[in-house]
């Protein structure tokens, strides 16, 4: 069985996003209840609650907790913080594969392997350029990157 | 082999792809009638005629324009008037070749034959031609493959048929079925027939109420008609229903006023759905289902393996059908700590129907008759899911003997036993929520590989006895 890891830097890019989303969280909770000091107060509380339990807690458990296997005959992905699922997709079944970077992605040089298989698919996100080389050697079928 | 053409008939059956046509001549009809009357439509008849002539001209070109070929290779067919198509399905590839004569063809000695393959669309055939029935049976033993006319056959007891029937007999679609007669009858014959045989069903309903609410018993016997409507449509479908199983084929005919004939390989078997509902769990009988690349797809066609059977006899059926694919004893189930997880669902359903029927009948006294009554037939269901829900728990689980898993479930009334091979396995998923932490249970959800997703979950079951049933990484370490 080897062994894949996601790159710690996925970490940063899942951290960055969700301050993205608390930065319009505070946009639009200061635009709607600007005025009424309580309910600004309670939504403040809510999103700055939800963001650091985002920033805190569920984002390293899921860096984590996020393996991607290969042997077997299959590829395997652990993870998941509330809901913890460990998905194999039998070698046989993959029909191809296709790596894909958004631009965050791409400035921490990190990719996503996307296994499309008939009747189900799994992604493999948070792996670097070599590793996803290392993968498509192992699953024998190359990737289309596309940039 | 020379290229041949279909049956004549085709050309009145590829008319369909042309109907849009017909829009013209009903375009010129709503404009005559608005300015001149019938005597301008009549003026103008030269039109729809040169329309129809253009329709069946089409129809005719189409049939000339197709030829095929089938033989031990595969089966060509070219078609097409302006944009000509070539397809071609290696014998190889073909899961299901199919042969339905409905009671119309008959007389033509015409057969509509499909061959499907796992790729193309889930909702159409891969191949669909009109043919001469000779020809259609002479493709059809070709998929049956050489040998021996059957080389073991199993051919259901017309009580069973009757059971299935009875059990898997659809009253809405009995009712739907029952309205479009009544209604296109009454079109034809004018809305006052339609109105009369309305009429003539409440009135006879009134009479039999037997002290249930007018409105109540009329809705309860057209349940009753469209199901008996159904229960006949059922008993039709599987007149003389037959599997024969030959080296690597199943062969499956059956039917009265339509027939149908199948060539099944048995690469394309997806999985068997050994199914009961409540009912036939408690007379201990079984219905099984194959879910093959093409078989059971096109409206009306049957998906059957065996119909309503007693244990025995499925044991008997499908080591003589099915041997690759014998269901076995449960390894792995729910603990007795998963109950309350099989009863939350039919549980609200159950309290607030009863309740809720209380509450209206207090606030609604003078209609207290009818809302008892709907507050009863609306709670049926739910206490009926409550039991569907206990018996799942008892036969919940997995199991796996050399390459083939066994998983039991429920999917909304239906108890199922899926017995599946593992190359048929799309994907596997161990999925553990937050309440199933503390006693490491988890859910197994399984998709399987054909056309379209289908998707299997057993609940509760113990995580640490899973992994390595599906071969699924260090079973030890918690997930």
């Amino acid at each position: 069985m080897v062994d894949f890891y996601p790159h710690r830097r996925i970490l940063t890019i899942w951290r960055m996003v969700a301050a993205a989303f608390a930065l319009a969280a505070a946009f639009a909770v200061a635009l709607l209840f600007g005025q009424h000091p309580l309910l600004f107060r309670l939504t403040t509380g809510l999103w700055v609650v939800v963001f650091l339990g985002f920033f805190v807690i569920y984002c390293p458990i899921k860096y984590n907790r996020l393996k991607y296997s290969v042997g077997n005959g299959q590829v395997l992905l652990r993870g998941g913080v509330l809901y913890r699922r460990v998905k194999a997709i039998p070698l046989s079944n993959i029909q191809f594969t296709a790596a894909f970077a958004s631009p965050l992605h791409r400035l921490f040089g990190l990719c996503t392997v996307a296994l499309a298989a008939a009747g189900g698919s799994l992604f493999l996100t948070g792996l670097t350029r070599e590793d996803a080389a290392r993968l498509e050697k192992l699953l024998c079928v190359p990737t289309s990157p596309q940039d | 082999m020379e290229l041949r053409r279909p049956h004549p008939l085709y050309a009145v059956v590829s008319l369909s792809r042309y109907l849009y046509l017909l829009l013209l001549p009903l375009a010129r009809g709503f404009i005559s009638a608005w300015g001149g009357g019938v005597a301008a439509w009549l003026e103008g008849a030269w039109f729809d005629l040169c329309i129809l002539g253009l329709l069946f001209g089409l129809g005719g070109l189409l049939w000339l324009c197709t030829q095929y070929r089938a033989d031990k290779e595969g089966i060509f067919l070219t078609t097409g008037i302006f944009r000509r198509r070539e397809v071609l399905l290696p014998a190889g590839k073909i899961t299901c070749l199919s042969a339905v004569q409905p009671f119309y063809l008959r007389p033509f000695r015409a057969v509509f034959l499909r061959a499907d393959t796992p790729a193309g669309s889930y909702k159409r055939a891969d191949f669909s031609l009109l043919l001469p029935q000779r020809e259609a049976d002479r493709i059809l033993a070709l998929a049956k493959g050489e040998g021996p006319q059957s080389v073991k056959q199993y051919e259901p007891r017309g009580v069973a048929i009757v059971a299935l029937s009875l059990a898997t007999s659809n009253s809405f679609a009995g009712i739907l079925l029952l309205s479009t007669l009544i209604s296109q009858t009454g079109q034809l014959l004018g809305e006052e027939f339609a109105d009369r045989v309305y009429g003539a069903f409440a009135q006879v309903s009134r009479l039999m109420a037997f002290g249930i609410p007018p409105a109540a018993a009329f809705l309860a016997y057209l349940i009753l008609a469209g199901w008996a409507l159904a229960f006949l449509g059922n008993l039709i479908k599987y007149y003389r229903f037959v599997i024969g199983r030959r080296e690597s084929s199943l062969a499956i005919q059956g039917g009265l006023f339509t027939r149908r004939e199948y060539a099944l390989s048995l690469s394309g078997v997806s999985y068997l759905d050994i199914r009961q509902t409540v009912f036939t769990s408690v007379l201990h009988l079984h219905t099984v289902f194959i879910h093959a690349i093409g078989y059971g797809k096109h409206k009306g066609d049957v998906s059957i393996l065996m119909p309503a059977c007693t244990s025995r006899t499925l044991r008997q059926g499908l080591r003589l059908l099915l041997p690759e694919l014998a269901p076995s004893p449960r390894q792995l189930k729910p603990n007795l700590g998963a109950l309350f997880r099989f009863l939350i669902a039919p549980f609200w359903p159950c309290f607030l129907f009863p309740a809720g029927t209380v509450l209206l009948c207090w606030l609604f006294p003078t209609w207290r008759e009818i809302l008892g009554f709907l507050g009863f037939m609306a709670s049926v269901p739910a206490y009926w899911f409550l039991t569907v829900r206990v018996l799942d728990f008892c036969s919940t689980g997995v199991s796996k003997e050399g390459n083939v898993y066994t998983l039991r479930y429920s999917s909304g009334y239906y108890l199922h036993t899926v017995v599946i091979p593992r190359e048929k396995i799309a994907s596997v998923t161990v999925e553990q929520n937050p309440f199933q932490w503390r006693d490491d249970r988890c859910d197994l959800i399984i998709a399987t590989y054909g056309e379209g997703r289908k998707w299997h979950r057993v609940k509760n079951l113990d995580r640490r006895e899973l992994l390595p049933l599906f071969q699924l990484e260090d079973p030890t370490r918690k997930m």
